[in-house]
């Protein structure tokens, strides 16, 4: 599954608990999923914002993690 | 020159022990390096492209051994993309990640017991854009012969040094270029008992223990762990990440990282035989592309690895092990994939 678009409504889920409910593989998601977790203070546009530019940006070795966006 | 070791991803990179004279004429020819060893080797290197600080203690391919004072352990970077050297106090530790180029990483190395490894291991993962710029690196330590010495780092020359600002590589990346970070940490939760921590601390005396609020000191000497060799293993997500214990004093435990509120922690399984358990996990890690490694100067110890070869892992032994945020007792590579 490609990079879904900024508008998409998985951000949002991912943003809101949906990243800890996806089995992470790759340590970069495992300690930011964890970071965002411990982190109520930021802002959801903010969270939503990161997370996008994280998958987008490693996209290639965020294989396993991706295919599980249908899910949610 | 001697190649003791090498990795490569598009060419063969200098990742070993050399002579001084060696590492001097690298500077001068423009190589960009990350450099290990004693203060006073270090404090002899020209300026240049290189970062470095103190530790000893290395593993090379043909196993744990500890430098004399004529040799460094260097890793060259290569010709991957611009890079620049920078220092960062602590008051400006965040400016590690402002100032990393979109795409790229930093390659940071802190001096032990500083304010700077403080305030990075408190608020590393909690940068702006820390997941997207990773910094990767290590703790700078010192002899442990030697018990007044202190941990030194070094920006661009031997006569820039500081035993408290955080000496930096920002390495821009092409953009098809990935850094990719691989984690071998041999511990395991022991899941007998969840303990949670309160606040963000190096230092914690309270604790709750399965939902009970316990004396953390009188915890673990309960559990006959105050001897330090196995730490907590925080759960993030799935990654494993240690803090592991300096001292068990009596009102409260030393550790040599913060623990967090909101992560649950476990003490770890003990290991049997180290350089086994981490010949056996590096050879499921792809070593095509490895750029950078470190390993903890407590695995080192506790695993007795001085002699001992680890499936051809070669790097610096750290005091702590730097990937977006500190790990203690665990080997890092950073690979480009």
């Amino acid at each position: 599954m490609s990079v879904p678009p900024f508008i998409h409504p998985c951000w949002k889920r991912l943003a809101t608990g949906g990243l800890q409910e996806l089995e992470l593989r790759n340590p970069a998601a495992q300690m930011m999923a964890k970071r965002l977790d411990r982190d109520q203070r930021t802002e959801l546009v903010d969270r939503v914002q990161e997370i996008h530019e994280f998958f987008t940006r490693y996209e290639r070795t965020l294989g396993h993690e991706l295919s599980q966006f249908d899910r949610l | 020159m001697s190649f003791l070791s090498s990795t490569g991803f598009d060419r063969v990179r200098v990742n070993a022990v050399l002579p001084l004279g060696d590492v001097v004429s690298l500077i001068a020819g423009g190589a960009t390096l990350c450099i290990a060893g004693h203060e006073d080797v270090l404090r002899q290197l020209p300026a240049g492209q290189w970062i470095g600080g103190t530790t000893p203690y290395v593993m090379t391919a043909a196993g744990g051994a500890k430098l004399d004072h004529q040799h460094l352990f260097v890793t060259e970077l290569g010709d991957l993309g611009e890079t620049r050297v920078a220092h960062y106090g602590p008051d400006e530790m965040e400016k590690i990640t402002a100032n990393t180029p979109d795409g790229g990483f930093a390659l940071t190395v802190i001096p032990a017991g500083s304010r700077c490894h403080e305030r990075f291991a408190h608020d590393a993962a909690n940068y702006p854009q820390a997941f997207l710029k990773p910094t990767f690196g290590w703790i700078a330590g010192h002899d442990l012969d030697q018990p007044g010495a202190s941990a030194k780092v070094f920006a661009g020359s031997g006569e820039a040094w500081s035993g408290d600002r955080a000496a930096v590589l920002h390495v821009a990346l092409p953009e098809d270029v990935l850094p990719h970070l691989e984690f071998v940490n041999l511990f395991e939760p022991d899941r007998v008992e969840t303990i949670r921590f309160h606040q963000t601390t190096f230092a914690p005396a309270r604790a709750m223990v399965n939902g009970a609020e316990v004396d953390f000191a009188d915890y673990v000497r309960s559990r006959g762990l105050e001897h330090g060799q196995l730490p907590l293993v925080g759960d993030y997500s799935g990654a494993y990440v240690n803090a592991s214990l300096q001292e068990v004093e009596a009102e409260r435990v030393r550790l040599y990282a913060p623990v967090f509120p909101g992560v649950d922690y476990c003490f770890a399984r003990p290991i049997g035989d180290y350089a086994e358990a981490f010949a056996e996990r590096l050879a499921q890690v792809p070593s095509q592309g490895t750029l950078f490694s470190c390993n903890c100067i407590l695995n080192y110890q506790f695993g007795d690895l001085a002699g001992k070869a680890i499936g051809g892992f070669g790097g610096p032994i750290t005091f702590g092990e730097i990937a977006f945020q500190l790990h203690n007792q665990t080997l890092i590579e950073v690979r480009l994939v």
